[in-house]
């Protein structure tokens, strides 16, 4: 067992637990071979291997403490219903593509020719479920009291300091990006992004029912937005991140004292210090011209790429001001991974670092 | 219409189903809801505190119905039956009496009820008129006229009403004479029941009795309908004042202890249990008269934890001892409360609280413990190397180490600093070397090194000087007597001499063992004659010894040797090591080539030297220790002002697992200062360095309230102590009898002559007695109480005698040593005593003279040997009385400019009263005062011959100053 539990921390570290995540996540949706998850035997092995791997976390000290947490247990439901959402939308999007296959009409369409009456299928139902979701409600408010701690303390703030759940994954930014990035211009992005959505999308295919195989590239772009970018962050920023925001596996002890390495370089003292062998110039310009030209070259040069290869026929069917829209918000979306593997394996601080403005990418 | 069934999607008896029971659960969960939030554990306890105080009313009551007087009880029944007849035989006359009573009381009311009618229209009226008589209006004249009418009617109501009054009256007392005797009986009666009423009174209210009343107590006690007037309920207090900081806002502090503590300030639950148990010290807490009332200073002032919580664990109790935690923990599921940066103080050290409001003073009267910590804390000098709040300004708590080569060897300062103990069990010098954290060989070595270095660095370049050879020799022997009697062991122990370890005032003074192997005799001469000449801030007073007796005490104190076993000696010199050490010191500080080019210009003294003046910065020698080129380094430990109040994440508890408290941890650090780096890679000055302290458990936990006691929060003016002017006066001086030690030989302030044992145990050595018989005699041996002095003796003379003392008892061994008082200190401790004793400070009248002659003839009379034979021990001027020295008594002579005239009287009236065991025997009897004295003598008046004793007193000796 603690072989197990040692396996477990060691693979909890950011680099592997991404990579792995970034893997399943791109094995799952698009490798047909284990498409055989998304049926419901393998939703109720999976449930169950879930249940179980919690029901043992929780005979350990450290993993008890952290999930059984007032704060974190209502995470961990969540959690479960996440997956469970997940998966319903795939099992239903791969039922209707079996079905569009045989040339058979999706379910929806099947169903939306039964009528149903509101009263009693509808209201009846609705009113049965906010009567047991009261129920659930005060139960719970009985069993676990609120997580009241002393009064706030100017002089003693607690380690680690947390925001609310749901901004945990943008705290989570903050340790790869700077403040305004991470938590002005990102989050502004995310919502702007959700909102341009319909208008950006120019596939018409999928409305009213369950598809994968019609909106493969759609649904691929948001869950990676979502399960990996926003829910990930999540879990790392809820059960990860112990005292000084360090890094900690799930059976580690949250050790206030933990001590972890820093040592980041920024991307002009690895150009000018390690591959021209002098010092800084000391203008900043210069300094970071070849960060500044990455960064420009970036969001200029590969939706330029991008449009002649890859995303050829996007860029045919949008036209360019919506090409330019889709692909800037891409590419915003997939400088977090770049950034984070940069760090790890680098230990990338700053792509541009102008501390004489507090201007750092 | 509804649809039929089997056009629904869904089953609907199934959905029926699902709503029967799913309304069923909502209305379990609110039921439960309810009951969670009524259901309180203060609650029952509540009612268990009303079960066991109606147990304890019952057998009251029981009591009571016995204590009470059967036969009187009987009388009263008696006479009772008679009185009833006889009223029965004249009911008819009562009857006819009734009838009167009731018109005249019918009468009284209209009369009245008229009365106060008119006299609303009588107000209306002249309100009126003295508005039209303003306005000057035409109709003032007949609303006059109206007022004078209604006034008249008015007067003639109030006769009326009188009248009617006194036949209402009167009636009354004819009827009184009838049924008086009855009344007064039943009156009787009851009053032999009072305490049985009252009794009964307070058992209803505790346990309702009855189907009714127990009906109402569950109603008023309901939930939802207990808003009303509930029986159990939150018992609060909100001192007046008291506020507590929650860092954005202050709120008040309520404390709601008593909601479960309900009988601590109540008597009579003194044996109970917790949380039922009386207050232990009602004298000092909670009572209404005591000086801290409970409503007024609250509870979690003073013990802490969270003043608003009615639960046991959210009010963070916290245990005192492992026994009582694990009690705790099996009953009341108890854990160290997180999140609470204010639990509550263990018992043990709970007097911790006293000093937030007790500040500015040096005791705390009712805090033995806190005062004891206090001493202790002064005595070690921990503020040498802590800053501390309170303890600023004083002298250095160690002797200066500038011209340590006058007193002893380098030999002898290496091997004590490496461990003082082993020279001297009892020092307190603390350990630095040989502990937790630096004892394994490699350590020793280093250690020892540095020790030569400061040694080095000690005894380079003394202040030039010395003191001269012995003048003669001395007598080991007499100068044994004489430092058991002359005073020494007011301050010092000396092991040999001792059978009980000595208290905290004779260790005031280092402890004398082993002196002849650590100092020089010519120092140890020099030294006794006049401390100052070496040190001048110390506070060992000149005993002004003879030539002769400083040599004796000089050659016994050479004859007290170091432990068997206990060489001197210096580590021998490890050069290699000695240059790694300092260039590792000077490499922290400069440049690899600047530390080349040092440590070429060194030669290896130099380098000794330089090591030891690194290791006293980092030891901190000179926290406790003048020393040369240290004289204005600032402290190095850490400012305890506000330890009491530091979160207890802030304390390193490294990798030891004790209980995450303030008071483990400094108690931890006490205990083995350095243990806190077990576990850890430090480089040797990284390494903790705080000494290790010869402390027993039981000081340990006194500085440890002491520490505790050293808070951050401020408490209201309120209930702040404040000192007026008298009590500053008091302070003051109590700050110098502290600094002087004036309690190792005075009785004062109930504390102190701690001499006195030994005085008793020379007796029983020498004189042969029981040890009971010794304590009394010692009384008279020892140095006098001195509490009364400002009563007793003019300010003017004790100022002199304080700066230079003069014998006044020569029967004492003991010198009143010369302090060399300053005339500010002298003034000072001169207000203290005045203020001690509530006297006039500094002049006051004396009583005019001359003396009436018949006064002073009878006063002669008084005195000569067929009646009080004064001067059988009294010496008065040169006229010395016969026999010993050791039965003589103060000189007579002295009285006039030494006494104050008062306090003569008072003392010839009870010597024993004011100086318990002195032996001034009792003239007159203060049992039968108006017959004690001789009948023959100013006609037998007690008080005129005790005016007339002190009068003659007064002119014996110089004449005073100012008469």
């Amino acid at each position: 067992m603690q072989g197990f539990k040692a396996a477990v921390d060691g693979i909890c570290n950011p680099p592997i637990l991404f990579s792995l995540i970034f893997a399943l996540f791109f094995v799952a949706f698009l490798w047909k071979r284990v498409h055989w998850i998304w049926t419901p035997k393998a939703c109720i092995l999976l449930l169950t291997a879930g249940l179980a791997f919690v029901g043992f976390g929780l005979t350990d000290p450290n993993f008890h403490a952290i999930l059984t947490k007032p704060d974190n247990v209502p995470i961990v439901g969540m959690l479960f219903l996440v997956g469970f959402f997940s998966w319903l939308s795939m099992y239903l999007g791969l039922k209707n593509d079996r079905r569009t296959a045989a040339n058979l009409p999706p379910v929806e369409k099947l169903e939306s020719e039964i009528k149903i009456l509101v009263w009693p299928d509808l209201v009846y139902t609705e009113m049965l479920c906010m009567i047991l979701w009261s129920v659930l409600l005060i139960v719970w408010s009985i069993y676990l009291k609120a997580p009241i701690e002393e009064p706030a303390n100017p002089a003693k703030t607690p380690n680690p300091s947390k925001a609310p759940w749901y901004f945990l994954g943008l705290q989570e930014m903050l340790v790869y990006y700077d403040p305004w990035i991470a938590g002005v211009l990102l989050p502004g992005l995310i919502i702007v992004g959700l909102m341009a959505l319909p208008y950006i999308d120019p596939n018409k295919k999928g409305n009213g029912y369950f598809t994968f195989a019609e909106r493969k590239w759609e649904i691929l772009t948001f869950q990676f937005g979502f399960l990996v970018l926003w829910v990930m962050m999540i879990i790392t920023g809820t059960f990860f991140r112990g005292p000084n925001q360090n890094f900690f596996g799930p059976f580690e002890h949250w050790d206030v004292h933990k001590l972890v390495p820093l040592s980041n370089i920024n991307l002009s003292e690895v150009i000018w210090v390690r591959v021209f062998n002098v010092g800084l110039p000391q203008n900043w310009l210069v300094r970071e011209s070849f960060g500044i030209t990455l960064v420009l070259a970036y969001f200029l040069l590969v939706p330029m790429v991008l449009g002649r290869t890859l995303f050829k026929s996007f860029f045919e069917k949008m036209g360019m001001v919506r090409y330019q829209i889709l692909v800037f918000l891409l590419l915003c979306m997939v400088s977090l991974p770049i950034k984070m593997y940069l760090r790890w394996l680098f230990n990338m601080h700053y792509v541009v670092a102008i501390p004489e403005y507090f201007f750092n990418i | 219409m509804p649809a039929k069934n089997e056009e629904y999607a869904r089953s609907l008896p199934l959905l029926n189903k699902v709503f029967a029971w799913s309304s069923l659960g909502l209305l379990a969960g609110t039921v439960w809801m309810v009951w969670d939030d009524y259901y309180r554990p203060w609650k029952r306890v509540q009612r268990e505190f009303h079960a066991l105080t109606a147990k304890k009313t019952e057998t009251a009551i029981q009591q009571a119905e016995q204590a009470v007087d059967q036969n009187a009880l009987k009388q009263i029944q008696e006479d009772l039956k008679a009185a009833q007849a006889q009223a029965d035989q004249r009911k008819r006359e009562h009857d006819a009496l009734r009838e009167k009573l009731d018109r005249a009381d019918v009468l009284v009311f209209t009369t009245d009820t008229h009365y106060k009618n008119t006299k609303s229209i009588y107000d209306a009226t002249r309100f009126e008129y003295e508005e039209l008589s303003h306005q000057n209006s035409a109709r003032a004249a007949e609303q006059q006229e109206k007022l004078r009418k209604v006034e008249s009617l008015l007067a003639e109501y109030k006769l009326a009403n009188e009248k009617a009054l006194a036949t209402q009256a009167e009636l009354k007392k004819q009827e009184e004479a009838i049924l008086g005797a009855e009344k007064v009986l039943e009156k009787k009666r009851a009053d032999l029941f009072a305490g049985v009423e009252r009794l009964q009174k307070k058992l209803a209210a505790v346990e309702p009795q009855g189907f009714l009343m127990k009906s109402f107590e569950v109603m008023r006690n309901a939930p939802l309908v207990d808003f009303m007037a509930p029986s159990l309920k939150i018992q609060q207090v909100v001192p007046n004042g008291q506020n507590k900081d929650i860092n954005f806002l202050t709120i008040p502090r309520v404390d709601r202890c008593q909601t479960c503590h309900l009988g601590t300030d109540q008597t009579g639950y003194e044996n109970d249990p917790q949380p039922f148990t009386t207050h232990p010290r009602q004298e000092l807490f909670l009572a209404g008269k005591s000086p801290h009332p409970v409503d007024k200073m609250g509870c979690t002032i003073c013990h802490r934890g969270l003043d608003r919580a009615t639960d046991f664990f959210d009010a963070a109790h916290w245990p005192d001892s492992s026994e009582q935690q694990a009690k705790w923990t099996k009953t009341y599921d108890w854990a160290p409360k997180a999140h609470e940066s204010s639990p509550m103080l263990p018992k043990r050290f709970v007097e911790a609280s006293c000093l937030a409001c007790h500040s500015g003073v040096v005791h705390i009267s009712g805090a033995a413990k806190w005062n004891k910590g206090r001493d202790l804390v002064e005595r070690v000098g921990c503020y040498g190397c802590h800053k501390m709040r309170g303890f600023e300004g004083l002298r250095k708590a160690g002797p200066p180490l500038t011209r340590l080569i006058w007193k002893t060897s380098p030999d002898w300062a290496a091997k004590w600093v490496e461990n003082p103990v082993a020279f001297r069990p009892a020092t307190w010098m603390p350990r630095f070397f040989g502990l937790a954290n630096n004892s394994s060989p490699e350590e020793v070595a280093r250690t020892r090194e540095e020790i030569r270095g400061i040694v080095a660095y000690l005894f380079e370049k003394p202040e030039p000087g010395g003191f001269p050879r012995l003048p003669g020799k001395g007598d080991p022997g007499k100068g044994e007597k004489l430092i058991t009697s002359v005073g020494c062991l007011g301050c010092h122990a000396i092991a040999r001499l001792e059978k009980t370890p000595p208290t905290l005032r004779r260790r005031f003074g280092p402890n004398l063992d082993g002196i002849g192997s650590k100092a020089k005799p010519e120092w140890i001469y020099a030294w006794v004659k006049e401390p100052k000449n070496y040190f001048p801030e110390t506070r060992m007073p000149n005993l002004r010894l003879t030539d002769q007796e400083a040599l004796d005490i000089t050659a016994y104190l050479t004859t007290l040797k170091a432990p068997e076993g206990w060489e001197p000696g210096e580590a021998a010199p490890n050069p290699p090591l000695l240059d790694r050490l300092v260039e590792q010191q000077l490499r922290a500080r400069m440049t690899a080539e600047e530390v080349q080019a040092k440590m070429a210009s060194f030669s290896e003294h130099d380098k000794e030297v330089y090591l030891g003046q690194r290791m006293i910065t980092r030891y901190g020698c000179f926290g406790c220790h003048l020393i040369r080129g240290f004289e204005t380094t600032p402290p190095i430990g850490t400012e305890l002002s506000e330890e009491g109040s530091k979160e207890v994440d802030r304390f390193d508890f490294g990798y030891v697992k004790i209980p995450e408290t303030r008071h483990d941890w400094i108690t931890q650090k006490l205990e083995n200062p350095r243990i806190f780096d077990q576990g850890k890679v430090k480089t040797s000055d990284e390494k903790l360095k705080m000494p290790l302290f010869n402390f027993t458990p039981e000081e340990r936990e006194m500085v440890v309230t002491v520490v505790l006691s050293f808070v951050k929060e401020k408490p209201p003016l309120s209930s702040t102590y404040l000192l007026d002017a008298r009590h500053k006066a008091l302070e003051a001086g109590r700050r110098l009898v502290q600094e002087h030690n004036c309690q190792g030989c005075h009785l004062l302030e109930g504390e102190g002559q701690e001499i006195r044992a030994t005085i008793a145990r020379k007796m029983v050595e020498e004189e042969g007695i029981g040890e009971e018989d010794a304590d009394s005699r010692a009384v008279a041996f020892s140095p006098p109480f001195i509490t009364g002095e400002g009563a007793r003796v003019r300010s003017d003379w004790l100022f002199h005698f304080l700066k230079g003392p003069t014998p006044i008892r020569p029967w004492l061994a003991a010198r009143m040593p010369t302090f060399g008082f300053t005339d500010e200190e002298a003034d000072t401790l001169l207000r203290y005593f005045t203020a001690l004793s509530e006297s006039p400070f500094p002049f006051e009248t004396p009583p005019p003279q001359p003396f009436p002659p018949g006064e002073m003839a009878a006063a002669k009379t008084l005195t000569s040997k067929d009646y009080f034979n004064c001067f059988s021990c009294h010496q008065q001027g040169a006229k010395k009385p016969e026999g010993d020295p050791s039965g003589w008594a103060p000189d007579l002579a002295l009285a006039n400019s030494r006494l104050r005239p008062d306090w003569i009287v008072d003392w010839i009236k009870d010597p024993q009263k004011l100086y318990p065991g002195t032996k001034m025997p009792t003239f007159f009897d203060p049992a039968s005062f108006d017959t004690s004295g001789p009948d023959d003598v100013l006609g037998g008046d007690e008080n005129l011959q005790i005016k007339a004793l002190r009068d003659y007193l007064l002119t014996l000796g110089s004449a005073r100053m100012g008469s």
